[in-house]
């Protein structure tokens, strides 16, 4: 039977439970539950956040205009990129986005507190909260401003990564719009949909090992209370105004744990599991952020471990003075990441749906469910461009944690630590290593998505063909740009 | 209420760590003079070519066109020199001071104490080629006799009449002509040689303690190179303009002092090649010459290096027009 265009819409196109084991972190270590179960969790978490946050604005207003003496270039930049990319994501998720500084002030306009519980009532919630508590506008209940904000970051890349001042300016805004974000709409707006960051790390987060879910559905359709998404006097209503009950997907859970606070029926698992499990894309623009964040990837491999002088200067306008450059660069990156490698994917999926011989499933579904497998690859491209950053310039983290500003102190005695890459001989082997093994998940998951789809493995296995070579080929282009 | 004094202790905790961390950062801030003495902060900046008294900081590098400082002093006086870098290795040097040369990395602070023992106008420089305006990277150091004081319309007529002059004559010389002798013109000025040999070659630029006084004037190549007139010259800067090998003349091609021009002419190629890091002494026991010939040869070819010579060889006083 056809679907109607709204069913189409809502459906989530992948299979409705992520299989593979599951370790329940706070079952194994108790201890870790009761450290989340704390009010003072999250508060210590971004105060943290917001110290070093502080520091670093401040670094790039005071501080050297030198990148590689100032904190707000190498810790943001060199070591936070890294940390995040190849650490964070793929291991722990959204735990990022638990200790960011940016929601801050907008969480504190809005609850009036720093560690306790507003009871009241606001809404749908069980908590008094302030502000405007605007709701956001339906039509943007989506991913696509975060498309447009990263690619906007992207675009200006040299200059944010170069200049101290720049990357202060960019983050002390972003804090302000977030404050503003938080004045004005409700709970975590900013983050779901406009922060850059966010939607980055919240698509690949779905490739990640942890995931905070309900440990029973059941439990929780039976519960009246929904502690977890109203909030109760021991927590704050899902910021992200996430519902466990139905929540499966690690795209809007920023891991604030407050559910594991307010649940009534301790029904909240930290499941560890295996690496890119949950495969359901819901949109469009969670696929476009897919070939967004290829795309860029691509651009940065070109740009900033390739070897053209001319095309850095074009990037790089500020110092090189070549705008025409720059405004080719800038059109080139959008019209790749927006128009060729969607459009290849749509080749592509007219190709699979030929394939496999299949007349139910429209392209559009095939296009969403397999734009999944660039998120396991980009992930591993993003990591394979982040070694470099990390093992080349990694040294410069040590002296810069003696000397934030480039003034001449040695607080720890690591200032005069001299810079010197670690195992460059042996970057290439790990780029190419990270990059086979994204290859291999896309494959899998490429295969693994096809069966779903198609109920069949002779269609899946032929649907893979298209998916395959592309894949490959996009390995190929990466290996060519970090070797050639 | 509970979670009340948590509450307030988070609150506390917020405002003193941002608080306590901001009058720490600032209480040590390079600019923060602790040592009882004056000191003169000179922060080099290669961007504009200066050593500053200005402050200088990630936000307005970018912006702000730093003046060349003019450090003002009486005699007797003591004081710290404080130098750093707001971008590349830089060295400064005051060589009729006996200061330095102080070799000054970025994200570094250097103290220098110095008593002002003389009375006099000296020089300081950058003696490390640090950018495209290295060579205007020097200033005055004006010891003055104890309780005499420049008003600040004497500092910046100082600052005007430095060798800045020479960096806005570079900056506003034309775009790369395609006219060979202009394109020579242009090269002078706009790789700075200017700064040391003055406009037009004149020459007539101190260089304190070296043999010759003076860094040697250019405009009067053509004579060194014993061209014997105008017509002859005009002849070379032809084959010149057309990449012709000079040492590959054929005899009717060549003029009665042909050897000798060929052995100054190679000669002179090889000195704008290779530079002249070794500068003879006037006094051997006194300080090393600060202006030195530097290497082309990365930054030069061959073509440029000859419409340089061709344009100076045209700024030559031939007989007949004398």
């Amino acid at each position: 039977m056809k679907q109607t265009k709204s069913e189409v819409e809502n459906q989530e196109y992948l299979i409705p439970e992520n299989k593979g084991f599951r370790i329940d972190i706070f079952e194994k270590i108790p201890i870790i539950k009761q450290i989340v179960k704390s009010r003072y969790y999250q508060f210590t978490l971004t105060f943290i956040g917001l110290f070093v946050f502080f520091i670093v604005i401040l670094g790039g207003f005071i501080g050297t205009p030198i990148g590689n003496r100032n904190i707000a270039i190498v810790l943001i930049w060199i070591f936070w990129w890294f940390l995040l990319i190849s650490i964070l994501v793929p291991f722990l998720g959204r735990f990022w986005c638990s200790m960011c500084p940016l929601p801050f002030f907008g969480d504190f306009f809005q609850r009036l507190s720093l560690i306790k519980v507003r009871v009241g009532k606001t809404g749908y919630l069980r908590n008094k909260i302030y502000g405007l508590n605007k709701k956001w506008p339906k039509a943007l209940n989506n991913i696509w401003i975060p498309n447009f904000t990263f690619l906007t970051l992207c675009s200006f890349s040299a200059v944010l990564i170069t200049r101290p001042v720049v990357s202060s300016i960019v983050l002390g805004g972003m804090l302000l719009v977030a404050t503003f974000f938080g004045l004005v709409f409700n709970l975590r707006t900013f983050c779901r949909h406009v922060c850059p960051v966010s939607g980055f790390i919240g698509l690949y987060s779905k490739a990640s090992m942890l995931e905070l879910r309900s440990k029973d559905k059941i439990v929780c359709e039976k519960c009246t209370e929904k502690g977890c998404f109203r909030g109760n006097e021991k927590g704050w209503g899902c910021p992200w105004s996430e519902y466990m009950g139905k929540m499966d997907r690690n795209n809007n859970c920023g891991l604030c744990m407050e559910c594991v606070k307010t649940c009534p029926n301790d029904n909240i698992a930290l499941n560890i599991r295996p690496f890119s499990i949950e495969r359901n894309i819901k949109g469009l623009d969670e696929s476009w952020k897919a070939f967004i964040d290829v795309g860029t990837s691509h651009a940065y491999s070109m740009i900033y471990l390739g070897a053209s002088g001319k095309l850095k200067d074009w990037v790089n306008a500020a110092e090189s003075g070549d705008w025409v450059g720059f405004f080719t660069y800038v059109v080139a990156l959008w019209l790749f990441s927006l128009v060729v490698v969607p459009g290849i994917f749509y080749l592509l999926s007219l190709m699979i749906r030929k394939l496999s011989n299949t007349k139910t499933i429209s392209v559009k579904e095939i296009f969403i469910a397999y734009s999944y497998i660039l998120i396991p690859l980009g992930l591993m491209a993003w990591i394979a461009f982040s070694i470099p950053l990390i093992l080349i310039n990694g040294s410069y983290v040590i002296s810069i944690f003696s000397d934030p500003f480039g003034w001449g102190w040695d607080l720890f005695g690591t200032a005069n630590f001299h810079w010197q890459p670690f195992i460059p001989d042996y970057i290439g082997f790990i780029q190419i290593a990270l990059l086979l093994i994204g290859l291999g998940y896309a494959i899998h998951n490429g295969f693994f998505i096809g069966q779903q789809l198609f109920n069949s493995a002779k269609a899946a296995f032929r649907g893979l063909i298209p998916i395959a070579v592309f894949s490959t080929m996009i390995v190929i282009a990466f290996i060519l740009f970090f070797l050639g | 209420m509970k979670h009340k004094v948590g509450e307030v202790l988070a609150s506390i905790a917020i405002v003193a760590v941002l608080g306590i961390t901001t009058i720490l950062i600032f209480h040590f801030a390079p600019w923060k003079n602790n040592t009882g003495k004056r000191v003169i902060f000179l922060t080099a900046v290669a961007r504009n070519g200066v050593w500053t008294e200005e402050k200088v900081n990630g936000t307005n590098y970018w912006l702000k066109d730093f003046k060349q400082a003019v450090i003002v002093l009486n005699k007797g006086e003591e004081v710290i020199l404080r130098f750093t870098s707001m971008d590349v290795s830089h060295s400064f040097y005051a060589p009729e001071l006996n200061i330095g040369p102080v070799v000054v990395l970025p994200g570094k602070v250097y103290d220098v104490p110095f008593k002002a023992s003389k009375t006099g106008s000296f020089k300081y420089y950058c003696t490390q080629v640090c950018g495209t305006h290295h060579f205007y990277m020097q200033g005055k150091i004006i010891i003055l006799e104890a309780n005499k004081q420049l008003s600040p319309t004497q500092i910046v007529k100082m600052q005007i009449d430095s060798i800045i002059k020479g960096k806005d004559i570079a900056e506003d010389s034309m775009k790369l002509p395609k006219n060979f002798v202009e394109r020579g013109k242009y090269l002078f000025a706009n790789k700075n040689c200017i700064s040391c040999h003055g406009k037009d070659g004149v020459g007539g630029i101190n260089n304190t303690n070296y043999q010759l006084k003076t860094v040697p004037a250019l405009n009067t190549l053509g004579t060194k190179l014993k061209i014997p007139d105008k017509e002859t010259a005009d002849g070379l800067i032809k084959l010149m303009e057309k990449n012709i090998d000079l040492n590959t003349l054929d005899e009717e091609q060549q003029f009665s002092t042909f050897n000798r021009f060929l052995a100054q002419y190679n000669t002179v190629t090889k000195k704008i090649l290779e530079g002249a890091s070794v500068v003879q002494k006037e006094n051997k026991a006194g300080p090393y010459p600060p202006l030195t010939m530097p290497a082309w040869e990365n930054y030069l070819t061959n073509e440029e290096i000859n419409a340089i010579i061709a344009y100076l060889i045209t700024q030559n006083k031939w007989e007949e027009e004398e």
